[in-house]
Formats: C-alpha cells, structure tokens, sequence
C-alpha cells in the first residue's frame, strides 16, 4: 500500500515545522536581557554552549508541531493507493509503459525537464502492484527499464538521462513498447509517450501498432515556441583553378520559434580560426541562405564549421561541421559520339564541366568505345546517346557498378537499347523501349516529380516549378522491371503522359539512372532552360559514389565498415587485414575488425570523427564530420487523435476517444478520484483541530510543572 | 542552599514589619524613614542593654543650690562631709561617619528595593540613631571619587538626609580611587560606616580602609548585597548586563549557579577576612531582610568597643 498526494507541491509547507524550533532556538539563544551589578565573578567562569540549545517542554513542542505538519498533509490532499486494488484481486493492476522521445528535438526550451516532471506524474500515480517499464528511442526503440513493481529504478535511469543527438521516430519507440504490452498478462495496459510529436517523426516511422485495447496517454511537448537557429546543411561548390581546389561554401540557416526576423551572426570556422563572419537576418519561414568568399582547400585537407551566433542565445546544437579533402575529385567519364560537324553533346558536357557540388573533373571519350582501362579510378560513366558497352568493357563496367560506380544513361536516339546485351538486364531498372512522338504539338513536360528523391531534393520550392518548363517531343518508352532481383527501383519522374523520364536502380554498391530522352536540343529544350544545369550536376552527383567528402553524415546513420576501412587504407582483401579505428569526438576509438559486417550504427554524438588503422596510432587516418539531421527542426506537428489512430493495431485507434493531450492529466484524474472517496484531508484536519484543542491542556501542565520547579528552588 | 544564608543572615526579630524595606520604600522621607527605623528598632528592644551607659562621669563640682539633689554624690558626702555634686560628660564627642557607594552596581534591586535605597535607609537610620546618641554626625557619598562630603556636626541631620535623599547612582564605581580619596580626608576620629556592595579586590581595599582605622577611627563595613547576586536565581538563557561596564554576558543561570556560589561566598568571606585583618568590622547585609539587623549590628559594636575599651583607638 502506498501513499501519494494530489498536490504534492504542498508538502514544501512542512519545511514551516522548522520555524518554532529555529524562533525557540534563537530566543534562547539571545535570552532576555538582565542588568547585573557586576560579571566580575561570571567571567570568570566557562560558557555552557550546548546546554543553551537544549529544548524545554518536548510534549509541547510536538504537539504544535504535530499539528502543523497535520494541516499542511491535509493540504497536500494525501491518497492511499493499493487497498481499493488489493480489495479487487488483483484485476486492476496495469501494465505501463513509459515511452520518452530522447532526439534531439528534445533539448530545445524546456522540453526534457517538462518530459521527465510528465514521466514523474506517471510513476507517482503508480499503485504498488502496477508494473512499468521504460522506453527511449531517437532513431530506434529501447526498452531500458524492463517492467518492474519497482518505480525507483525507473527513476534511477531517468536521473542519469539526457537527451541524445539522433532523429526522433516515434513509430520505433511505439513499437518496443507494443512488445512489452504484447508479453504482458495485465489486463490494463497503458503507454505514455512523453515527446514532441514532430510530424515527420511519424512519417519516417514504421512498425506495427500497439495491441487492441491499450490506452495511449500523450503528453506533447513540441507546443513550445522554443528558439533555435542553426545551419540545416552547409555546401560546396568546387572549381578547379589552376590544379587547385577551389570551394564556394554556402549554408542555410534555419530559425524556429521566437527566433526568426531577430539578426544572428553566421561564422565560418576553418582547422579552429574563425575565417569570415556575416551578419545576417533570419527569415520567417524557412531557411536563409548564407555565401561565404571561396577559398582554397588546404592540401592537406581542413576540418571545419559553421555556427550562429546570437548575444544572449546560445544555441543548443553543435555548429555544422564538415572536412574538405583535396583528393576527392571525382572522375567522370563522358562517352560522347559528338563530332565537329553534329556537336549535340555540347550542352551535357559543358553542364558537366561546370562541376558543382562534387568536385568533378569530366574526361571525354569520342566515339562510342570504351576500353577497359578508361574505367580504372573512374567513379562515374556518362553514356550520352550510346549503346551500352558490350563485351570486356561492357563486363568490367558492370563489376565497377557493383562495386560502387555510377552510371548514367541517356537513352538519346543514338543509344539504340535493342542492341543493348542481355547482361545489362540485371543493372538497368526496366527495358528501355523504342522512342515515343508526344501527342501534342506542345510537346510532354515533366511531370510527378518525386521531391524526396536525391536528384530533385535540391529543386524544393519554387524551384521545382522550372522543370516542368521544358518540353519534350520525343522519348522512349519504359518498362519498369518491377520483379527484378538484386536491386530497388525508383522512378524519380514521369512525363505529363505517365511514362517514365528519369529512373533509377541500385546494384550492389553502385546506381544506374536512365534518362528516357536526349540532353541535347533536338528531343527537347531542356538545354535551353535554366534548370539544366542543376539537374545534370545532381544527377552526376547522385550517380557517382559517396565520395569522401560525406559532407552529410548525420547522427543516426548506418556506416559501411568497409567503405570506412578502405578509407582507412586498409582493404578487407588483403590477407591479415589490420583492424581500424574509429575514433568518434569523444575520443573514445572502437575497433572495426577485419572481415566484419556492417557495424551497429556508432554515429551517436555530432563531431568530427576520425578512421584509421588501429596499429598506427600516429596515422592521420581519414576524416569525416557527423551533424544532426535538420529535417527534425520541421515543425509541422501532429495531432494526438492522428497518433492515436495510427498507434492502434492494424490502423484501428488504441482505445479510441481516450486519449488525451496530457498524459499526466489521465493519471492525475484517477487519483483525484481517489482521493475524493478517501477524504485522507478531512480526517487530517480532524486530527490537527484535536491537536490543537489539546495543546492549551498540555501546555498549562507542563508550565505548571517548571513554575513549581522554579519556586521550590528559590525557597530552598 | 547558600553558607551565608545559615550562618550570617539573622531572621527578622519582633516589630520587623515596620522596618521592611518594602514598607519604608513606600514611605519617601528620608527622614520619616530614619526616625521609624530607629524608634521601631529601639521599641522592639524589650530590655536595651545600653540603658544609663550613655553618659560618662566627668568630675565633681561642689554643689550649688538649685542643683538638682539627685545628682548630690552621696558617698563623697559621707567621706568629706562637703557637697558635691557629679558631672558627667555626654558623649557629644564622638564623631560618626557614614560612606555611601552610590556606583551604579547600586542600582540593582531583584525584589523592588535596589541596593542604594538600601543603602540610604540604612545610612538614614545610622546617623539618625547616632544622633540621638549625641554623636556628630557626617556622611559622604561616593563612586569612583567622592561626590558628596558633609563633615561630622550635630547640627547636620537634615542636611545628612537631604543629601542622602538626592544621591542617585549615576557613574560606575572603582573602590580603590574612592576609598584612596576618602581617607584623605580630614576626617575625625570617630566610628565609619561604610555601605557599600565591595565590588572590588579584598587585598586592595582592606589595606585602604586598614589606614583609616590606624588613624584612630573605627570602622564598620555594610557589605549590601541582593539575594539575587547571593543565589543567581534565574533560569534559561539570558543575556546579563554588566551595570558598571555596560558588558554584555549570555549565560545559563542554572549551569553557572553553583560555581557562582562559591565564588561569590569566597569573595564575602575573603572580603571579611581582609577587613578583619585591619580592625575593621565586616557584615553582609542582605537587602531583603529589615534593617534591624544591621542597626543592631551597630549598637553591638558601638556596646562591645565600649566595653572592651577599645573604642576609638586602633586594635
């Protein structure tokens, strides 16, 4: 049986119990003042110092004490929890869990402390028999507390908790708790989720639902006007000047809650020295872009950050970081058939030679052949209207492609696919087919852009609107190869007609994108329009291998060990291959042994990280910076009944209309039930009035006892 | 329970209610005091032990009529067969001084009677009976120096009470210098009381006082002190205030009380012992009690010295 207090806020009134004794204390100790003829003899003689505390009248003293600390209990409206359950069986008890958002997200404004006082609500309604157990997640649920009768361990974990650096979903932490309901012979069971109900921390969510019949209690934190400003990414565009690498970097800066339309300072940090500062003002919807003077990339690579900088702000999140490499220039190669009297190629290559966001040197190859040697060191192959290659080239070109490399085909007029080799099936997302006339004299446009796909990502907006500007008059027709094996499929747009213009296909580590029409002026104007450019440069930038610039690694995301060994310098291939190091900003290495799998994802704080081999610790090794994903600063919310009904098993509502906003709203109703059936506070104030009707009858006999002391010691 | 409660405090005899200090504080002329204190005391007496001893035989004279016959020395008439008549001398040659310490330790009173009014009935009273001995009288008072000096006179009752009446307790006192100033002065020889609480170093004022009796007076000290600084009877803690030096001291009475009382019985017997050491009486008064006690204390000396014949001259 235990007891808990309604308004425990209340209980802080016991502290005035202190008061009589400390007034008693310090009237004693100052006493009242006697005029003497003379202390000649009583300075003379030692101080009792301890005696001077000493209380008289103890029953006194207790009694009115006692009554005092009745009234502020009664106050306090005390509840008795367990008996009414111990008098049913037992058929009460619940199974709660407690299921708290640890992203990022959480650290802003007040939201972790108002989530653990939600928590404390939660494990303060517990009746003993109740069981409760305790889950986290950012980018994956965890049962951290299994469920125990024991509400103190909960505590204990809370109280050595902070909120992590990963994404939140909501989905995953739904999920660990559906397992604990699932494994559970309570009758009665019941989630609360402490978090921010970030949107798209529901979208990027899976997982089943919890079981039919579970009560979802919520307490929503993201209602908050919590303040941010950080850079959502920052960028590079590359240009090779004189052999060099030259960056442009450029940030966009995102405010949230009170903070936009305040002026912030945005500041580049290169290898720790601040380089350039810009005074900016933060928008009010969505991100500021921010340009800084391009430089050149140190030979020996730099590590980076962008941060911002408000008086009397300060930022929640780590600055933006990112490491610059010199030596990842991408090579492409450009199979282009041009010929100085039918130059088509002309638009693709020079988009390409423009370079971007990936540094890119573009090698061309005339004609349509293409050895096996132009595919050693190359990371990305652009056949502009060509067959695909057969033969040797055809064979090693596919290797490189399963072994990361990235292919682009433009399936032009020239590209003839019916004589592409059966071998090709496996690598391209569906049969190219024979070119189509447009129905209209308009010609087609694009259309069904798919915005969350990497190459259209950077057209958000407004922005998106310039590729439906160019008209296409012929294409080919695509069948998407919707049973093919070893690789996904993607259409990342479509003609206004329905059939697909750009498609992509994983295989093994590299991606194949088919272009359904030609990059030159005589299918379409698309190189006429600005959009151009832009697309070509994100579609090389998508087809070509992660290069080792990851400017974009964010917490949360899985790393290839392999990828990170070879970066490392050390191939899995070797005999005896030395294990690596990876050394996240903590300090704190973890070993990546030779041969492994993929490791369990370790990107759990933002930094700046460095691989090596582990036998060499002097080896500057290969550098990569992690940073938080932005997209969990959008703060479209969601609702609790939306939650609600998607929480529920199979689409059905966990306990449908019982669901409300604040969870420790649900858990306080039962006790204020309780505590009005119980009426613990009236019975209090009884015993308090008793008390004090007493306390005249106590104290009358305990002076009358010290005043005769006192007289029989005058008399004697 | 205090040594000095069993062995040096007299209960108060019949008729005491009339010199209560309680009663006489009521009473406010000094005078009126005085003289009921002492016809009360002398009432009270059943048989005075100091009856027909008041006047000394001086010479005979022959006998001239209108002389009273009573005063005819029989006995010589008998042996010469000539008229004399006896002349005896009245102790108008006797000086008595009293000194009053009106320091503010004076001030102190537990029981509604502070020790210089104390002080002053008892002085009142001295020099009242004194003077109805015939005796001159004087008085003085003092702190840290002498504030008032009224010479040995006959003629000086009133002025002795009215002074008496005035003295307030206003400055500290500091036994030494005054008593050091006090038998500078041109005193008579004659009998000195002293009233006074004796705050102060017994091996430093008896030797002050020793030489005012080796110049031929007699002397007899009142030590007044309250009950209430014979028996610290207060309880809890209090913070007690030094009346001389204005320091402050918080003590727990009832921690402090028996070491209390040993010292301050040390110091009156120590006190005692000193002035004894140089012929000079010592008695404790405590105020509470009437003043009987130390008017018959003082006619005790006045009858023993005059017995012994060791009145006026030093011992």
């Amino acid at each position: 049986m235990g007891l808990a207090f309604l308004t425990p806020l209340f209980l802080a009134g016991l502290a005035a119990l202190a008061v009589p004794v400390v007034i008693h204390l310090i009237r004693r100790h100052r006493g009242e003042s006697l005029a003497f003829p003379s202390l000649m003899f009583l300075r003379e003689l030692p101080v009792r110092s301890v005696r001077r505390r000493r209380l008289r009248d103890w029953p006194l003293l207790l009694v009115r004490l006692a009554a005092l600390a009745l009234i502020v209990l009664a106050f306090a409206r005390p509840v008795l929890q367990g008996a009414e359950e111990e008098e049913a069986g037992g058929e009460g008890f619940r199974e709660v869990v407690v299921v708290l958002d640890r992203s990022w997200t959480m650290r802003l404004g007040d939201r972790w402390e108002r989530a653990l006082e939600g928590v404390e609500g939660v494990l303060a309604g517990l009746v003993t028999p109740d069981r409760v157990s305790l889950v986290l997640y950012e980018g994956s649920g965890e049962v951290v507390v299994e469920p125990t009768l024991d509400s103190s361990g909960v505590r204990a974990v809370l109280d050595t908790l902070a909120p992590g650096w990963g994404p939140a979903r909501i989905g995953a932490g739904l999920q660990a708790a559906a397992g604990v309901l699932e494994a559970s012979d309570r009758e009665r069971r019941e989630v609360f989720l402490a978090g921010d109900l970030n949107r798209r921390s529901w979208e990027a969510s899976s997982g089943d639902g919890l079981p039919r019949g579970a009560r979802l209690d919520l307490l929503d934190l993201g209602d908050d006007r919590a303040g941010l400003a950080a850079p959502v990414d920052v960028s590079f565009q590359y240009q090779i000047v004189d052999g060099r690498q030259r960056a442009h970097p450029r940030a966009r800066i995102l405010a949230l809650g009170e903070l936009p339309g305040r002026e912030v300072e945005v500041v580049l940090n290169l290898d720790g020295r601040e380089v350039e500062r810009q005074r900016v003002e933060l928008a009010e919807e969505g991100a500021v872009p921010v340009e800084f003077t391009p430089f050149f990339v140190p030979v020996e690579g730099a590590q980076g950050s962008v941060s911002v900088e408000l008086p009397g702000w300060s930022s929640p999140l780590p600055p933006w970081r990112f490491v610059l490499s010199p030596d990842e220039l991408r090579r492409v190669v450009l199979v282009d058939p041009s010929t100085p009297g039918d130059d088509r190629g002309v638009y693709l290559r020079s988009a390409l030679g423009l370079t971007g966001g990936v540094p890119i040197r573009v090698e061309r190859r005339g004609g349509t052949a293409l050895s096996v040697t132009d595919l050693e060191g190359v990371h990305l192959v652009v056949l502009n209207d060509v067959p695909l290659p057969g033969g040797a080239p055809g064979e090693r070109l596919r290797e490189r492609i399963e072994a990361g490399m990235g292919l682009i085909v433009i399936a032009g007029p020239r590209s003839d696919p019916a004589a592409w080799e059966a071998g090709w099936s496996a690598f391209l997302p569906g049969q190219v087919g024979a070119p189509v006339e447009t129905r209209t004299e308009r010609g087609g446009r694009l259309a069904r852009i798919d915005g969350d796909h990497p190459v259209f990502a950077a057209f958000g907006g407004a922005g998106r609107a310039g590729l439906g500007d160019p008209r296409f008059f012929r294409y080919r027709s695509f069948e998407p190869d919707t049973a093919g094996a070893g690789g996904a499929v993607r259409i990342a747009a479509r003609f206004d007609d329905g059939t697909p213009a750009l498609v992509e296909r994983r295989v093994g580590e590299g991606r194949v994108l088919v272009w359904m029409t030609s990059m030159d002026a005589v299918w379409s104007d698309l190189p006429l329009n600005p959009a151009f450019v832009p697309l070509v440069q994100e579609m090389a930038s998508h087809a070509a291998p992660p290069s080792g610039l990851a400017p974009a690694y964010l917490v949360g995301q899985p790393l290839d060990p392999v990828f990170l060994r070879r970066r490392a310098g050390i191939l899995d291939e070797a005999e005896g291959a030395p294990p690596a190091l990876l050394v996240p900003p903590d300090g704190r290495g973890v070993t990546i042994p030779a041969g492994a799998g993929r490791l369990p994802p370790d990107l759990r704080e933002p930094g700046h990280y460095t691989v090596r081999p582990e036998a060499q610790p002097g080896a500057a090794g290969w550098g990569f910076a992690v940073n938080v994903d932005m997209r969990e600063a959008d703060p479209s919310r969601m609702e609790a009944s939306e939650l609600a009904a998607g929480a529920g098993a199979g689409g059905a509502p966990a306990t449908a209309g019982a669901v409300p906003v604040d969870g420790v709203e649900g858990s306080g109703a039962r006790l204020e039930e309780r505590e009005r059936r119980q009426s613990g506070w009236l019975l209090l104030l009884l015993a308090a009035a008793l008390l004090l009707a007493a306390e005249p009858l106590v104290a009358n006999r305990f002076r009358g006892l010290a005043e005769r002391f006192a007289d029989s010691d005058v008399k004697v | 329970m205090s040594a000095l409660n069993a062995s040096d405090r007299i209960a108060a005899g019949p008729g005491s209610r009339l010199l209560d200090p309680l009663v006489l504080q009521r009473v406010g002329n000094l005078e009126l005091v005085a003289r009921g204190v002492v016809e009360g005391f002398l009432h009270g007496l059943h048989r005075s032990p100091f009856t027909g001893r008041s006047l000394d035989f001086a010479e005979h004279r022959p006998y001239t009529p209108g002389d009273d016959l009573r005063r005819v020395d029989w006995a010589l008439l008998a042996r010469t067969d000539r008229y004399f008549v006896k002349e005896f001398e009245a102790e108008t040659n006797a000086n008595f001084t009293v000194y009053l310490d009106c320091s503010t330790s004076m001030k102190f009173g537990s029981r509604g009677v502070t020790k210089l009014e104390y002080g002053k009935f008892l002085a009142a009273s001295l020099v009242y009976l004194a003077r109805r001995q015939g005796d001159r009288i004087g008085a003085v008072t003092f702190d840290d120096e002498v504030r008032d000096w009224i010479p040995c006179s006959a003629r000086n009752l009133d002025l002795i009470l009215l002074t008496l009446d005035r003295t307030e307790a206003l400055r500290p006192g500091d036994l030494g210098p005054a008593f050091e100033s006090l038998v500078t002065k041109p005193v008579k020889r004659g009998i000195v009381a002293v009233v006074s609480d004796l705050y102060g170093d017994p091996e430093v004022l008896a030797p002050i006082l020793g030489r005012l009796r080796a110049a031929g007076s007699d002397i007899v000290v009142f030590h007044l002190l309250d009950r209430a600084e014979l028996d610290l009877p207060w309880e809890g803690a209090i913070t007690m205030e030094d009346l001389e030096t204005g320091v402050t001291l918080p003590v727990t009475p009832e921690a402090l009380r028996e070491e209390y009382r040993e010292r301050i019985e040390r110091h009156v017997r120590e006190m005692g012992l000193a002035l004894a050491g140089v012929g000079a009486e010592h008695t404790l008064v405590d105020t509470s009690v009437p003043l009987d006690y130390a008017l018959y204390r003082y006619l005790t000396l006045r009858q023993e010295r005059r017995r012994t014949g060791r009145w006026a001259s030093p011992s």
